[in-house]
């Protein structure tokens, strides 16, 4: 066993040493001092994960309530048959952005932004392990959705329905910016997603307190690690998708044009193959936080434990099998629409054991109904008529009557609202003394939670009958004498009625609680560490890092709250006042190293900002602008980078407590930056797989491959160019053996001929198609073959950079033989490089030789 | 990896465990999925007609998988110990409770992936054309 | 007893009934699918009553400690066993439903659909036909006989729904697309363009005839004749103010020099159920208003309103059009 794993295993909550209570006070004031929160305008540089959360959280909500309002103005228009309170053009900009801010600016983002705001703590560590990228990630997504949800106010929100199907959204018109503005206001956003995906990742898996094996570590922690990599293979094959339709609508190139090559079905299957784990991404961490109420409720420990973790793990894999459902009647052939049917109904069964496992608890244990238990139930309840729903359109031939109809609108809200809203306001009032101190009013939670019931139902159960009664969906408005006035009538006040029920919850957060005392600690008698929280609570996160023997410790780890307020576990002290958490291993959460964490900076708010200037500028065709933004982009976030990360620590071990001394720094595999460079390039790699899909896509659908009167781009160009990026690959991984063995001259080499190598191989890509008079505006194939290599260029391209970076930061004397992170993250980049480059050779230079 | 590395010194630790042993039924499951939903799409696109041909490399896909799904499961089964070696919540903290859980948690996915890779095979039973 | 049972079936038949409505089937795939809809809600009635009825139990009826071993035989039995063999049978059923479903026609009539923003056009091809016969907004069936029509669009995705009929499948540019119905029923009803199409997408409907055969064969050679010139005074003027204006530079109708492709067939036009694809009555006050005000009445529609033309000519062209039976 390691030496810190038998240290570990030996360890007791520190004694005699920690009796003094004036050295106590020193302790904690330092750790108070390392993690101030700024104050004043400097407020807004924190990037803590308390404060970014609450910001993340709120946020979000705000966007609901934008996007709510949006779908009352839809059932005020709906409320009577051939109603003109709204034209055809604003209705149609009304529903569009209804559900893409719900989906986008709402659902996920929450997700991210809870887990933000308590993961940390319920995992006993003092912050995420990249806070200023959930900062970045954050400022992106403030960004990114008033840019998207402004659109309205001047009439140019996008109007193709969320899921934008082409080729209603390519006819491109110079003065209607909305589908660009959807494509790419939500990639700006979407990219920010999969930053904090990365970050949770990590989170659940590195960064736990010791003794934390993977078998006790909150049923919370392993929802958010399933949907966090749930986020980096759905999303993805989005961004794919989003670059192919903007580059159509902005350049004419016709990935979906049928005159030209192209074929619209290819966008619903990259859209729904993101489009279906979306809605398990949204709907898994909401559950979640019941698999966190549930067990409080029931006053013990849940049952069921690897049943749920089945249930969860299940279900992430089963809903990428799903996406075909949404194209049930596009004409695919029966056999290929079957295998979707079936994984379709496969997914009910994971999907409901987690269901069982709640009520099991809820049967084991004695039930408080509490404000938050209320909401869980009535979550249940509507959650579970939804799935019944759902396994009915799972069937195709059902789903051929139901399909785009308001049955399927009635089932996305039972789903959806059942699944997720519902089980979030439960979190809304269980949470909020936990970000606040305070505690929300359980009269008016509970009025709020029937009136939002039963509007919910009187709203959308009407509309099962209305869509089989045959009344499309998107519709801005009806005849009168279908039989579906009443349902609508009814429908539309039940959503007045649900918006009222919303309306008490919001006054219950905004009322001024000034006079209302502090909460009582753990105010809802719970077992899992966030509730260690002081109220109102301290920066720091948790008070000392502690060691872990069970689910609950709260509950089962004797004298547990005591020894964390005496500080008698790890990282009691902060003696260089740097913040400071624990790293430890994946199975067993052994401690690997102790991590400085970046305090507050501005430097994220601006990358975002210009990062976001790219993206808004590119949105109007103002390219110049557009580069120039994305320049101080890159310039401020290799600023960050080489001032914030990487740091060489002062010393190179630090004695943590108990006995144990850590490393203060870790390269490779022991080192979260590898592993967010890691992580990361999976989900880069999976889009690039998504621009992969599109052109064997292209090759089912034309019978002569590659089309005549095109040919392969020249292979000889194209092998050069590959040989050249294995040549940098080759140099950049020698860069950093040299490096580590302390050969610092022949690692700047290295660098520099692998640089040169690397840009020789990018044009000589590029040069490729160009010499062979592929036109990507004339077919789909010489578009889809350009963006495939742009794509690897532009990747080559960054690659370059980070060569230079770390060149540079050789020469600075910031990257050492003994301090090499920045070489080796570099090193694992040009492996997926390498990974593409390959891939993308043998497609677009080999497979044509052989069709 | 260093990770493992570290691990390999455990002398109590059995080598072969790692998360990702979790993933190896689902992921067999979705490789399934894949290849037997692409296998249909680019024969009914390029060729078309009667689809025997992907019915019987669907079977082929099923078996294969089936019998690695099996394999796993009966690995994970092992692991965990069957029903009979339950033991007290409070004692959850050992090595021993962690490899078991990463046993059962395992057996729970590997019988869900079989499920759904039965079901998944159904068409092929099913559907007799392109159409 | 049964008094309020057969209240409730009423009302339940009432609330269901209606021209556009899948669970008043008048075809084939329509009646296998309510039937299978009847079912799958009863079934789900009753889960959803054990289930919830379950946590309202644990938590309101008998709160208190249950044993967690028997609460894990919930688990497995409620969520793997019952689960696996009902959604397993109930898989089985819905894809040997779905090869039942797209059988094909025996052949002999087949009927083309294309759809465009925001309208149908349609054309007949009877058994041993040279060209097709030609019409718009309206869809005419044989009852009794299993029909194919073949789908496709010229602009933005379509989609082709006749609830009480059966199904609906996609018209998408750049592929071919078929459906099968088997009507049932005689009677009138409505179908509708179920994928959003753009801004009037909603004002996208037609008209659907499900007659005997023999009415049907009738009517068919109907359509394929050309038009019968006007007697009477109104609808001759109605006539050269309709080819004075223009009109036939995008609308057809045969037997007058009008040879436009680019909108509906108009050869027959009073004679069908509705106008402007579905959304007003055929009587003469709605020509005048659709002629007159067409961007008024469906927003981007791609015909120009003829407001200019005054309201004599307005009306003498209503008269003429609706004399096109």
């Amino acid at each position: 066993m390691t030496l810190a794993a038998k240290t570990v295993a030996e360890a007791r909550p520190a004694g005699a040493e920690q009796d003094d209570a004036a050295l106590r006070q020193a302790q904690a004031d330092r750790l108070l001092t390392a993690w101030r929160t700024p104050t004043g305008w400097r407020y807004w540089s924190a990037v803590n994960n308390s404060e970014v959360g609450a910001w993340y959280t709120a946020t979000a909500f705000l966007f609901m309530l934008f996007a709510g309002v949006l779908g009352l103005l839809i059932r005020a228009q709906l409320l009577t048959p051939d109603s003109d309170f709204l034209s055809a053009e604003l209705y149609n900009q009304v529903f569009t952005l209804h559900g893409t801010v719900m989906m986008f600016l709402f659902a996920v983002p929450l997700f991210e932004a809870f887990s933000i705001a308590i993961l940390p703590e319920m995992l006993a560590a003092r912050d995420l392990p990249f806070p200023r990228l959930s900062a970045f990630g954050y400022w992106s997504f403030v960004i990114g959705g008033i840019f998207v949800c402004g659109s309205i106010f001047f009439g140019q929100a996008p109007a193709g329905g969320w899921f934008m199907y082409p080729p209603l959204t390519t006819d491109y018109s110079p003065t209607e910016y909305g589908a660009d503005i959807w494509l790419l206001g939500l990639s700006f956003i979407e990219i920010a997603s999969i930053a904090a995906a990365v970050e949770l990742i990590v989170g659940v898996l590195k960064c736990r307190p010791p003794g934390m094996r993977l078998n006790l570590i909150p049923l919370y922690a392993w929802y958010v690690l399933v949907v966090a990599g749930m986020i980096l293979f759905a999303f993805p094959p989005l961004i794919a998708g989003d670059i192919l339709l903007e580059v159509e609508r902005a350049f004419d190139w016709p990935f979906f044009d049928p005159a030209r090559g192209g074929d619209p079905l290819l966008w619903q299957h990259l859209f729904w193959i993101f489009g279906h784990p979306e809605v398990y991404i949204i709907f898994l961490p909401a559950i979640a936080l019941a698999a966190m109420i549930v067990p409080t409720a029931a006053q013990r420990p849940i049952v069921g434990y690897s049943w749920i973790v089945l249930a969860a793990v299940g279900t992430g894999f089963l809903s990428f099998g799903l996406w075909v459902h949404h194209m049930y009647a596009t004409g695919l052939p029966g056999i290929s629409l079957g295998f979707f049917s079936a994984a379709s109904t496969a997914v009910a069964i994971p999907t409901g054991v987690q269901i069982f496992a709640f009520i099991a608890t809820l049967l084991a244990g004695r039930v408080i109904l509490s404000v938050p238990m209320l909401f869980v139930s009535g979550a249940l309840a509507i959650f579970v008529l939804g799935g019944l729903t759902g396994v009915m359109v799972a069937l195709a031939p059902f789903d051929w009557q139901a399909h785009d109809s308001y049955f399927v609108v009635a089932h996305l809200h039972y789903t959806l609202l059942g699944g997720m809203l519902f089980p979030v306001f439960a979190g809304i009032y269980y949470y909020f003394p936990f970000v606040t101190g305070k505690k929300l009013s359980e009269r008016l939670g509970r009025r709020a939670f029937w009136i939002m019931f039963v509007g919910f139902n009187v709203t959308y159960f009407p509309m099962h009958l209305a869509g089989l009664r045959g009344m499309p969906r998107r519709v801005f408005t009806y005849p009168g004498d279908l039989g579906w006035d009443w349902l609508n009538l009814i429908a539309s006040v039940g959503a007045f009625v649900f918006a009222a029920g919303i309306l008490i919850v919001v006054w219950d957060v905004l009322r001024p609680k000034g006079r209302q005392p502090w909460s009582e600690r753990n105010p809802w008698n719970a077992g899992t560490m966030e509730w260690l929280q002081e109220m109102p609570d301290k920066p720091w996160g948790v008070r000392t890092v502690p060691l872990i023997r069970s689910r609950y410790p709260l509950w089962q780890q004797e004298n547990f709250v005591r020894d964390v307020d005496e500080g008698r576990f790890y990282l009691a002290d902060a003696e260089e006042l740097k913040r400071e958490t624990m790293v430890t291993s994946v199975l067993d959460a052994d401690p690997i190293q102790c991590l400085r964490v970046p305090g507050p900076t501005f430097k994220t708010l601006i990358a975002a900002v210009f990062t976001g200037g790219a993206f808004v500028f590119a949105t109007f065709h103002w390219y110049i602008m557009a580069g120039v933004s994305g320049v101080l982009a890159i310039a401020m976030i290799l600023n960050w980078l080489w001032t914030g990360t990487a740091m060489v620590p002062e010393k190179p071990t630090k004695d943590v407590g108990l006995g144990l001394t850590l490393p203060t720094y870790g390269s490779g595999p022991a080192s979260v930056g590898w592993w967010a460079m890691f992580i990361t390039m999976l989900g880069d790699l999976t889009a690039f797989g998504g621009l992969i899909f599109g052109y064997v896509f292209f090759w089912t659908i034309h019978p002569d491959f590659p089309p005549p009167p095109y040919g392969a781009p020249g292979i000889g160009w194209l092998s050069f160019g590959l040989a050249a990026l294995v040549a940098a690959w080759g140099l950049t991984l020698a860069a950093r053996i040299v490096n580590g063995r302390g050969r610092r001259g022949a690692m700047r080499a290295a660098l520099i001929a692998a640089a040169v190598l690397g840009v020789a191989g990018g044009l000589a890509l590029l040069a490729a198609p160009w010499t062979a008079g592929l036109v990507p505006t004339a077919h789909a194939y010489p578009a889809i073959v350009w963006v495939l290599v742009v794509w690897v260029a532009i990747h080559t391209a960054v690659g370059v950079l980070m060569q230079l970076y770390c060149l540079a930061g050789s020469l600075a004397g910031r990257l050492t033989p003994d301090y090499d992170i920045d070489i080796w993250n570099v090193a694992l980049f040009w492996h997926f490089l390498l990974v593409t480059a390959v891939i993308a050779y043998a497609f677009v230079g080999l497979f044509p030789l052989a069709t | 990896m260093r990770e493992t590395l570290n691990d390999a010194f455990d002398a109590e630790r059995p080598r072969e465990q790692s998360v990702w042993g979790l993933v190896i039924s689902p992921t067999v499951w979705a490789a399934h999925f894949l290849f037997s939903y692409g296998t249909a799409a680019v024969y009914c696109s390029k060729v078309g007609g009667d689809a025997l041909p992907v019915r019987i490399a669907v079977a082929a896909y099923t078996g294969a998988a089936l019998i690695a799904i099996g394999l796993t499961g009966l690995r994970a089964y092992r692991t965990w110990g069957g029903p009979e070696a339950r033991i007290p919540p409070l004692s959850r903290h050992t090595l021993e409770d962690r490899r078991r859980f990463i046993g059962f948690a395992g057996l729970l996915l590997s019988t869900i992936s079989f499920i759904a890779t039965l079901y998944d095979a159904l068409p092929a039973l099913i559907f007799e054309t392109c159409r | 007893m049964t008094a309020p049972l057969v209240i409730a079936a009423a009302l339940v038949l009432a609330a269901c009934e209606g021209p556009q409505s899948a669970l008043d089937p008048a075809g084939y795939g329509a009646g296998r699918v309510a039937d299978l809809f009847w079912i799958m809600a009863a079934a789900s009635a009753v889960i959803w009553l054990l289930v919830i009825g379950a946590a309202v139990y644990a938590m309101r009826v008998r709160p208190g400690r249950h044993g967690v071993k028997a609460t894990r035989m919930l688990i497995v039995g409620g969520g793997i066993v019952f689960p696996t063999v009902a959604l397993g049978g109930l898989l089985v059923y819905g894809l040997a439903l779905m090869e039942d479903l797209r059988a094909p026609a025996a052949g002999g009539l087949r009927i083309a659909v294309t759809g465009e923003q925001w309208w149908w056009r349609v054309r007949y091809w009877p058994e041993g036909a040279d060209r097709p016969v030609e019409l718009a907004n309206e869809i005419r069936l044989p009852v009794g006989r299993r029909v194919e029509l073949v789908l496709d669009s010229v602009d933005v995705i379509h989609s082709l729904w006749i609830p009480p009929l059966g199904g609906k499948v996609d018209m998408i540019p750049g592929r071919v697309n078929r459906m099968v119905v088997e009507p049932t029923e005689t009677g009138t009803f409505r179908g509708v363009c179920a994928e959003y199409c753009g801004t009037s997408h909603a004002l996208m409907a037609f008209g659907v005839e499900i007659m005997e055969p023999d009415a049907f064969a009738a009517w068919l050679e109907h359509q394929a004749a050309p038009a019968a010139p006007p007697e009477a005074a109104p609808a001759r003027d109605g006539r050269d103010a309709f080819l004075a204006a223009g009109c036939g530079a995008c609308h057809t109708v045969r037997g007058t020099p009008a040879d436009g492709r680019i909108g509906p067939d108009l050869t027959h036009v009073g004679s069908r159920l509705t106008l402007g694809a579905g959304i007003l009555p055929n009587e003469v006050d709605a020509f005048v208003r659709w002629v007159g005000a067409t961007e008024e009445i469906k927003p981007g529609v791609h015909m120009p309103s003829f407001g200019a033309l005054g309201e004599a000519d307005l009306a003498a062209i209503a008269v003429y059009l609706e004399s096109l039976q």
